[in-house]
């Protein structure tokens, strides 16, 4: 080592060069580059969330529909059940007595 | 020729600058005829890639009716399977055909028939429930496919059928209130604009529906189930204990014009109304059907000359069983002949053809002739008081306006008119007009549609509707009923006499009109119009039996259903007996 050199690193606390920061145009391309394939990406990112919770939506838009075809076969079921046709022929009421006479009270 | 080094690399560079200036310039010129003279082609082709446009059907409105206070659904939507297949990807027809019948209970025979006979498509089973539908996809069938259908359901079958109506395959509501109300059922389809994924499957996005869709509004009927059914039952017995063709009936609040049962026999269930062979079944004929009313119409008549002053139950003339009206003679329909002195109200009691034209001379001033004046006034009340001729409006498709002929008629045609013949009504204008009696003389709208739910909560309940107010007066209105009380106490309508209850009541017979002119010799179509209590009418029910093959008149036709129906009707409104 010599002795130039030595005295410079002996020094070097004493004095600090001025740090400039340079930003060629090819680095400022990539920097550009950068960042726009990084919102790319998130945009990529969200319409991809969007397009998945479309499906979970579709799939609990068929279950739904699912839900209400059940819903809907069971009130036609319980309609036809308590229908008058079901009524009068079931035999619980065929065993009923008409009435003949009523007495009202005044 | 000698090129200096430095020289020679600027000239390369400048040629490549050129040629890279020349390749963007030819780059950037298509990418603008591609993203800007051809914009709306590509962005037309990507969109038909990846976005469809669906038509999302609205849900049709649900029908009900009233049993006291609850709502009894009369019509529903149901979503269920329709099963098809194709042909031509099915491997062993006669092993589908049986596994799917091991599912469906049905003969194999069936589906393998469709499976031969259908090309590319044929519809193996409609209707099928979510439990069947799985059953069915579990067997995994090669060229058997199920799409989701929404059908509509009637789950009291053939009750209230013909009032009802039905929906046809194409989804559009016929005859009825299905038929009158459809748009309104209906509601307004909806238009979803989809994105779908590579396979065409739609993903769903908050901003895909571009139209929601309206469903249709849900409504109530004013029709009383109970009253419904043992109107049916009574009519049917009725119409099968004389062997009629065919009969109708009506119940209706004279208070408000809702009526609380319609019923025709024969009948039809409209889960099943491609199995109807007439279409006449399909029709409400006490809306649809105008007839000539016979006897039953005298009601009017008198009710006229009540009104206007020129009679009172007591006013006599001399029956002389006939009259001749220029080169026409009229006669009583049973041959009476009761003389001098015969009140009006022995007049109404034995249906007396004479004494209806007497009213009509009466009303133009004169008792010995038939006049303009005459002829004018009884139509002023006929057509504009108790609007006889015009439709009523009810919420039914198919509506008869019926036939009313104007003063300029001939004098045979007005004095026919005053007993129901040459002229047509509907059961609808007669029950709203004996309404009117029944009430004191107010002419009330009938209405089937009592209350409108739409989708949006908001309810539109009917209030009834005066069509005119004092069609005749109290006095008449009253005068009336004393009269139509003695038809049944003592007269045509002695079947319907029920002890403990005042019961007014006129029978009719008319003959029916032949096509080629004049009247068929043979049936006739039997009508009885009442209400009870008399004094204060809890409801108007009419009777009509067409062409019953028993002798006699509508008394023994008619009149007992008549009596079946108010009997019963005065249990279920529990009214006491205003009687001895």
């Amino acid at each position: 080592m010599s002795t130039a050199t030595i005295a410079v690193r002996r020094n070097q606390n004493l004095y600090r060069n001025k740090a400039e920061l340079k930003l060629g145009p090819v680095s400022a391309s990539l920097v550009m580059v950068a960042v726009v394939a990084v919102l790319a990406l998130l945009y990529l990112n969200q319409i991809t969330k969007q397009s998945e919770f479309g499906y979970v939506r579709s799939d609990l838009e068929r279950k739904r529909a699912q839900a209400v075809a059940a819903k809907q076969e069971l009130e036609v079921e319980a309609a036809r059940l308590t229908s008058i046709q079901q009524i009068q022929n079931s035999k619980r009421v065929s065993g009923l007595v008409p009435t003949t006479q009523v007495t009202y009270a005044k | 020729m000698r090129f200096t080094a430095g020289g020679s690399s600027s000239a390369r560079l400048r040629g490549l600058q050129c040629l890279l200036l020349i390749l963007g310039a030819i780059l950037a010129a298509r990418l603008a005829y591609i993203q800007v003279a051809m914009n709306g082609h590509y962005r037309a082709m990507a969109a038909n890639e990846h976005q469809r446009k669906y038509v999302v059907p609205s849900a049709r409105g649900q029908i009900y009716l009233r049993d006291g206070e609850t709502k009894v659904p009369l019509a529903l939507n149901q979503t269920l399977k329709l099963v098809y297949a194709d042909p031509t990807q099915v491997p062993d027809k006669p092993e589908t055909a049986r596994r799917l019948a091991e599912v469906t209970g049905e003969p194999a025979r069936k589906y393998l028939d469709a499976l031969e006979k259908g090309k590319e498509y044929a519809v193996i089973k409609t209707r099928v429930p979510e439990e069947m539908a799985t059953r069915i996809r579990a067997l995994k069938l090669h060229g058997i496919g199920m799409v989701n259908q929404t059908y509509r359901t009637y789950p009291e079958g053939q009750l209230a059928s013909q009032v009802l109506g039905f929906v046809n395959n194409d989804g559009v509501g016929q005859y009825g209130v299905e038929g009158f109300v459809d748009k309104e059922l209906k509601g307004t389809p909806g238009l979803l604009n989809a994105k779908t994924d590579t396979n065409g499957v739609p993903i769903a996005t908050s901003d895909n529906m571009s139209k929601p869709p309206v469903d249709g509004a849900t409504m109530v009927l004013t029709l009383d189930r109970n009253i419904q059914a043992q109107a049916e039952r009574f009519l049917k017995e009725g119409v099968e204990n004389v062997r009629a063709d065919s009969g109708s009936v009506i119940v209706m609040d004279p208070k408000t014009g809702a009526v609380k049962a319609m019923a025709n026999y024969p009948s039809y269930d409209p889960n099943t109304y491609s199995a109807v062979k007439d279409y006449r079944d399909f029709e409400n004929q006490v809306v649809t059907n105008a007839f000539e009313p016979g006897s039953g119409f005298k009601v009017f008549t008198v009710a006229a000359g009540l009104d206007s002053g020129k009679i009172t139950p007591d006013t006599r003339y001399n029956d002389t069983g006939c009259v001749q009206i220029h080169e026409h003679k009229t006669c009583n329909a049973a041959g009476h002949r009761l003389g001098p002195n015969t009140s009006m109200t022995n007049a109404l009691r034995d249906s007396l053809n004479t004494g209806m034209i007497f009213i009509l001379r009466s009303l133009g001033g004169n008792a010995e002739e038939i006049t303009a004046q005459s002829k004018k006034a009884f139509y002023a009340y006929i057509h504009e008081r108790f609007k006889f001729g015009q439709r009523t409006g009810i919420e039914q498709s198919g509506e008869s306006a019926g036939k009313v002929n104007p003063p300029s008629s001939n004098d045979t045609n007005y004095a026919n008119m005053t007993f129901g013949q040459g002229l047509s009504v509907t059961m609808l204008q007669m029950a709203a007009g004996v309404s009117a009696v029944a009430n004191g003389g107010t002419l009330y709208k009938p209405y089937l549609i009592e209350e409108k739910a739409r989708p949006d909560g908001t309810v539109q309940k009917t209030q009834p509707f005066v069509v005119k107010q004092d069609v005749i007066s109290k006095q008449a209105a009253s005068d009336l009923t004393g009269m139509m009380k003695v038809v049944v106490e003592r007269g045509s309508g002695y079947l319907a006499k029920t002890p403990g209850y005042d019961i007014a009541g006129k029978t009719g017979t008319a003959q029916i009109p032949d096509p080629k002119g004049g009247y068929l010799k043979l049936g006739n179509i039997g009508t009885f119009v009442g209400f009870a209590p008399a004094q204060d009418a809890k409801f108007v029910v009419m009777v009509r039996v067409n062409k019953p093959k028993v002798e006699g008149f509508a008394e023994k036709t008619t009149v007992p259903i008549f009596a079946n129906l108010t009997r019963w009707l005065l249990q279920y409104y529990a009214v006491p007996p205003t009687a001895p």
